[in-house]
């Protein structure tokens, strides 16, 4: 049994209406939208699109869209309100890129570390199959995927730094001892006598000892493009896939995320887009600072048409 | 939320998941009477699996001085305070307060806190730490409960049979693992929400900031795997812990002869702590006879006082003593056991017996003077 207050009650109301409307959506689903106005027009353009940051010149010709998003209100656990209500959205390709400019505003920027700490973040989401009805929009369904570009502060920190943190830059003040495999001492004599009688433990060695890698989670590894590419059947079937084609590049400043994410529009495992043809898109917003984390977060509930220029 | 049965509140509740037992379900008895603190279970577990990068105040076992130790800090009294009022029915034996699952908000899956960073930092807070100053004079009587007291409490992981972490996790990181109940974080699925931490309310579900996801107590799943008990129980120099396979209270279920059904069952000498939070926890404490009856009723439920009168009267039962001596004999997990000509038997699963201990140690009287040394014995 699961009770309800009335806001949620409310929130699960405009949800069933957004679902309902997404579905006729989809049942009229052509390959072209009549209505430009409630669609994210991806402009053409000749520049080179493998690593925008979002500072570049033709950004400014574009008139960005302004998408709504609500606090996820299919799974648990959930925000409890609304964290991030818009994310502007730009959006470009030159035939072989396609790049999403978007901002939205977040007062503080967090970016984890510690426990209880959480990243900002941001989410594209676009059908991975060629149904002519897209999956559902939360997550995609059984049979029917969706493919995922996932930004987050933490990872543009790997990118940057082309390394995750360590535990001494979590922890300035820490003092350790020693970890398995990585004999410390201060005694020089010591640990000359170390260095001489014992063979140095080879990264994967170490490695056993540390779970996560251990295990082949790409979580614990670092994120050199900013991005973790997921495809994902329905909630809680979230996988992180081995594709890197994707890049994001962000940047706070005086309380506003600029996030540029950058595919190739064919992508090799995923999402297919096609200069002249449309499809869709899908957005979610974490704000680490208030808590968001998995799926609580900001998200738009239904697809966003994506018209893609010739 | 479907209903499930909790054998430990006498009442059906509700949980996430269907009810789904193991086939075998992973237990430890700890006899409160006789752990010291040494932390030799903390450090055998420690140097087993969390000696890492990140885990520097990584403790999936840790003995916490009651009532004023805990790790992370405050973690129970945060815990109770948020659940709210508990109460138990007149007998004692159904639980007529909401758990967890039953009182969390509707955007939630448990009641639940979050402990911050440096929560952690302390693992050994309160060590020690008495109720008050024993007053001049005090005459402390055994068998009752003293003025002042303290008494220490090892944790594991207690691979609950409605777990909290596996509930809360919206990845289905969690799993339990059908074969002896252990319940384990994937660690090559986990993305480190940090949900499971939240929401386990004994807080033994810890975030690694080095591999960013969490992790938790194993169970010494490799060892059990090949009919060994846990480091934290090998190593245990008190000998006050006994790793098993508990069976629920149910007809035809329970086996005299085995281990943990007879503490738990049979005996009626050990209980689970904070049953009332919903989640069968399968650790169980035979719990300490002076501390006060308010604090351990909170801690081990209404019926502590019936445990802690027949934890006095096992003086009279050889039985019971015989499987008490058993505790820290083996390194084997005991499936069985039997007491005769006062000898403590232990049976591995297909019924070979692993090791007998004499229940009362033979006494042998000595001359005061020995004759081949020549000498005066000090210690006869």
């Amino acid at each position: 049994m699961i009770k309800i207050n009335s806001q949620k009650k409310s929130n699960i109301f405009s949800t069933v209406l957004l679902a309902t409307s997404t579905v006729i959506g989809c049942l009229s689903f052509s390959p072209s939208f009549a209505n430009t106005e409630n669609a994210i027009i991806v402009k053409s353009i000749k520049s080179d699109l493998s690593n925008p940051i979002g500072n570049e010149s033709y950004w400014k010709n574009i008139k960005p869209f302004s998408a709504s998003l609500m606090s996820q209100p299919m799974a648990l656990p959930q925000s409890k309100v609304t964290e991030t209500q818009i994310v502007n959205v730009q959006a470009v390709h030159n035939g072989k890129w396609i790049s999403f400019r978007l901002t939205w505003k977040d007062k503080d920027m967090s970016e984890a570390g510690v426990l209880g700490k959480f990243s900002d973040g941001i989410a594209i989401e676009f059908p991975a199959s060629s149904h002519s009805v897209p999956p559902s929009a939360f997550m995609g369904e059984k049979g029917k995927p969706v493919h995922i570009y996932h930004w987050k502060a933490a990872f543009q920190y790997d990118k940057d730094h082309g390394k995750m943190k360590t535990v001494k830059e979590i922890y300035p003040n820490a003092s350790i001892d020693l970890y398995p495999l990585e004999p410390k001492t201060e005694n020089r004599d010591e640990m000359k006598a170390i260095k001489e009688n014992y063979p140095k433990a080879t990264e994967e060695q170490k490695r056993i000892f540390v779970h996560g890698q251990a295990a082949g989670n790409p979580q614990s590894y670092p994120k050199l493009k900013a991005l973790d590419e997921i495809y994902a059947e329905g909630w809680g079937t979230s996988q992180v896939i081995d594709n890197h084609e994707g890049i994001g590049n962000g940047k706070w400043e005086n309380g506003n995320w600029t996030v540029v994410i950058s595919r190739p529009l064919k992508s090799k495992v995923g999402s297919v887009l096609q200069s002249g043809k449309d499809s869709s898109i899908c957005f979610a917003v974490w704000q680490g600072g208030k808590g968001e984390v998995g799926s609580r977060k900001s998200v738009t509930l239904a697809w966003i048409p994506l018209k893609v220029s010739k | 939320m479907v209903e499930v049965k909790n054998w430990q509140l006498g009442r059906n509740m509700e949980y996430p998941y269907d009810e789904n037992r193991p086939k075998k379900q992973w237990a430890i008895v700890f006899d409160l009477n006789k752990c010291i603190a040494c932390q030799t279970c903390s450090l055998a577990c420690k140097t087993t699996w969390t000696s890492g990068k990140g885990q520097e105040y990584m403790f999936w076992n840790n003995v916490e001085t009651k009532p004023y130790g805990s790790y992370p800090l405050a973690w129970d009294v945060n815990v109770l305070e948020k659940l709210g009022h508990q109460h138990w029915d007149e007998k004692g034996k159904k639980y007529l307060g909401k758990t967890i699952f039953e009182g969390a908000e509707p955007t939630e899956r448990a009641v639940h806190f979050a402990p911050q960073d440096e929560d952690w930092m302390y693992p050994n807070v309160g060590e020690d730490d008495c109720t008050g100053n024993v007053k001049y004079g005090t005459h402390i009587d055994i068998n009752k409960q003293h003025d002042e007291w303290m008494f220490y409490l090892p944790r594991t992981c207690a691979h609950c049979t409605y777990p909290a972490c596996l509930a809360s996790c919206p990845r289905k990181a969690i799993y339990k693992r059908p074969e002896d109940g252990i319940v384990l974080i994937d660690q090559s699925r986990c993305k480190g929400y940090g949900e499971c931490v939240k929401a386990c309310p004994y807080k033994k579900s810890m975030y690694n900031s080095h591999t960013r996801v969490s992790e938790k107590c194993v169970g010494c799943y490799p060892a059990v795997e090949e009919g060994k008990q846990p480091m934290c129980v090998q190593n245990c120099i008190g000998k006050i812990r006994i790793m098993g396979f508990i069976n629920p209270p149910w007809p035809g279920k329970v086996r005299k002869d085995n281990p943990v059904d007879y503490l738990v069952h049979e005996k009626k000498l050990a209980l689970p702590y904070y049953p009332q939070l919903g989640l069968e926890p399968n650790i169980y404490y035979i719990p300490p006879i002076h501390a006060s009856i308010d604090y351990l009723v909170q801690m081990f439920g209404p019926r502590v006082e019936e445990t802690i009168e027949n934890y006095k009267k096992l003086s009279k039962d050889p039985v019971a003593q015989g499987l008490l001596v058993l505790m820290g004999a083996t390194d084997r997990i005991i499936h069985k056991f039997d007491v005769r000509g006062g000898i403590a038997y232990a049976y591995d699963e297909k019924g070979n017996e692993i090791v007998n201990v004499p229940v009362t140690e033979p006494v042998i009287e000595r001359d005061s003077y020995d004759s081949k040394l020549g000498s005066i014995r000090v210690n006869n």
